[in-house]
């Protein structure tokens, strides 16, 4: 390295050194004037939509906040951490945001994977987490600090084999996520439906990640089902439901709130045709639509940002009740806060499990890339 | 019935498997280490044909011949600045792995900051890609225009493989490089060609899967790993045993399916890998 290389490398460490020093000490400065949050989701990887979508909807819910007045009198920050929808990586992320940002309260995350995988660090941190997406019936029992506000997956399994059912569909192909979302509602809808007194013909399932799911639909073709049940995310249903009718399979599709994603049905168009799915009966108003579309500058809204929105304030909520930082005190208002008004469900409150208490679904059915509520 | 659409599908999925380490045994045999950027170049192919066909609305052979050059294009400039310079310097298979594994990661996360980390179908209508009935089996237009395409592509590569002068250049550099260089052929030119042939064969096969099912940023790695399956499966000195090793792996995951369930699929791959290390290290075929 000759005189002047090694100036130029000189002065460029020196100006980072400088850079870097300063961006830290202005970062400590204004920890005190700011309640800090922290917000986990898919912001990357197969299921980033939900994340950035849920991303908007809380940006849009911290300037209400701000502009109201903050919490305790300061302003709302929050602290995006991407989780990537795994487990693991949702750990890292929370003890970052528990460790490294020390934040009062944890939004997170979107996938039940992910949730599953940071409860028991926020659970031993004592940090109150409150989950705007996770629909695993085990989250329930994930441990005091877990909160959720929307509804366990066991009510929507249940709704949706009492509904099959009830349109005289006895006999029912599962076809579900390999991950610890799609394996709730496999054991979920398999006990409410034998119950109920219908026969799962065939269980099976599939890698998130994968594509091809012509096999397992090739075998379920050879059924003759009334329906199949089929739990999959954005990526897999979308090509999972064009390999069916690819083959041709005339059974009724049936899917689980993933599917409330306008991605799937636009690009399927008339193929998706007939399909149906549950999803949370959500409270969004048009206002709320209006505010997401001016935010990303298009008609995009995933129904777990109704969450998100509404998770958000009601963390700042029980901060405000608390009436202070101390992570039991937000822990103990939020296991007793009554919400209302908000986009998800009319009225929030949580019960011992940290479950929201009222869960009112609907149906929803495609027709030429559209969805319309199915009246029942 | 399901019997034979399950055959269709295995075919398919053969064929496809057949196309990308066809591609990645020239390069393979050629410089000698598993170049991982070639899962790159499927990626490339995957989404210049989204961008050509579905963005920019060009039509539908020009956007396949355009994305095909594009993606050959890609495997060939990584030659120029990235690995001739390496193997000139000597460089061990080692470094050379991980510089290919490097361009790949660089390659996904780029493409995936521009397109989006979801599924890109490249079809402008999914109801497009219509399905034809094949003696009571079904497979989509892509799916049957893949395997023609594919099986035509296999023959003329074979025939130039084995019976042509370009061939025989290629072999001798397969053989042994240095010697064939002492003998006249000039190695460099002959890797930048392989590495461009094998760029478009990649491309093809981005195609073909984005058409059909769609393509997310993961799938170059996701489909490096089964192809470096079948070529230690197949015998990586020997062009048909890649194909061979291709229809090994197309059957053992779609029978796992049908007979264990979908959650096997993957570690299928992995499984045969280990037993054909233990039981026979060089392939199936032997050069």
């Amino acid at each position: 390295m000759n005189k002047t290389a090694k100036i130029v490398v000189g002065i460029v460490v020196v100006v980072l050194v400088i850079f870097g020093l300063s961006s830290m000490s202005k970062k400590s400065g204004t920890d005190s004037e700011t309640v800090k949050i922290g917000f986990m989701g898919p912001l990357s990887g197969d299921t980033a939509n939900i994340g950035q979508n849920a991303q908007a909807a809380i940006a849009i819910a911290v300037d209400e906040i701000n502009n109201a007045g903050g919490v305790l009198g300061k302003n709302v920050e929050v602290i995006y951490e991407d989780d990537g929808c795994s487990g693991a990586t949702a750990a890292n992320a929370v003890s970052k945001l528990i460790n490294t940002d020390k934040v009062v309260a944890i939004l997170g995350a979107a996938c039940s994977g992910a949730t599953l995988g940071a409860a028991p660090i926020a659970e031993a941190a004592k940090v109150p987490m409150l989950s705007y997406c996770s629909t695993n019936p085990t989250v329930s029992q994930a441990g005091d600090y877990i909160f959720r506000n929307v509804p366990s997956d066991f009510f929507q399994a249940n709704y949706a084999a009492n509904y099959l059912m009830g349109k005289g569909m006895k006999n029912v192909a599962l076809l579900t996520s390999k991950d610890d979302w799609g394996d709730g509602l496999k054991k979920a809808f398999t006990d409410a439906f034998t119950k109920a007194g219908g026969v799962i013909v065939s269980s099976d399932s599939f890698d998130p990640a994968s594509k091809d799911l012509k096999a397992q639909l090739t075998t379920i073709k050879g059924m003759n089902v009334d329906a199949v049940y089929f739990a999959g995310y954005t990526d897999p249903s979308i090509a999972g439901l064009k390999q069916a009718h690819d083959l041709g399979i005339k059974a009724q599709f049936f899917g689980a709130d993933a599917w409330d994603d306008t991605k799937i049905w636009s690009e399927l168009g008339t193929l998706g045709d007939g399909a149906m799915f549950t999803v949370v009966g959500t409270n969004s108003s048009a206002d709320f639509k209006a505010k997401m579309k001016a935010k990303l500058g298009k008609d995009d809204l995933i129904y777990c940002s109704n969450y998100a929105y509404d998770g958000l304030k009601i963390l700042a909520a029980a901060i405000n009740k608390a009436d202070s930082v101390s992570k039991t005190a937000v822990k103990d208002a939020l296991s007793k806060i009554k919400y209302t008004g908000g986009v998800g469900s009319a009225e929030v409150m949580f019960d011992n499990n940290g479950d929201p208490t009222t869960a009112a679904y609907i149906i929803k059915r495609a027709l030429g890339g559209k969805l319309t509520e199915v009246s029942q | 019935m399901i019997t034979w659409q399950i055959i269709l599908y295995i075919l398919y999925a053969g064929v496809l498997y057949s196309l990308l380490v066809i591609g990645f045994g020239f390069i393979l045999r050629s410089v000698k280490f598993f170049n991982v950027a070639y899962g790159g170049a499927f990626l490339v192919g995957g989404y210049m044909m989204f961008l050509f066909y579905r963005v920019l609305v060009i039509s539908f052979i020009p956007a396949i011949f355009l994305s095909l050059f594009i993606s050959g294009l890609y495997l060939f400039l990584s030659h120029k600045f990235i690995f001739s310079f390496l193997i000139n310097r000597k460089a061990n298979n080692f470094v050379l792995l991980i510089a290919s594994f490097g361009f790949l990661t660089a390659t996904s996360s780029v493409l995936g900051m521009i397109f989006g980390s979801q599924a890109t179908i490249i079809a402008r209508r999914l109801s497009d890609i219509h399905s034809l009935n094949i003696f009571g089996g079904t497979l989509n237009i892509v799916e049957a225009l893949a395997i023609i395409i594919i099986f035509t592509l296999i023959c003329i590569f074979a025939f130039i493989y084995f019976k042509t002068h370009f061939g025989r250049v290629i072999r001798a550099v397969e053989d042994d490089s240095e010697v064939a260089e002492l003998v006249g052929i000039p190695k460099g030119k002959i890797f930048s060609q392989l590495f461009f042939i094998g760029g478009a064969l990649a491309g093809l096969g981005g195609i073909i899967q984005g058409l059909n099912v769609g393509i997310v940023p993961a799938s170059g790695l996701l489909f490096m790993l089964p192809v470096i399956v079948i070529s230690v499966l197949g015998g990586i000195r020997s062009f048909w045993g890649g194909i061979i090793g291709a229809f090994i792996l197309a059957i053992a995951q779609k029978l796992t399916v049908v007979f264990f369930g979908g959650s096997w699929e993957q570690a299928v791959p992995f499984v045969i890998l280990i037993i054909v290390l233990l039981v026979r290290p060089e392939g199936i075929l032997k050069k």
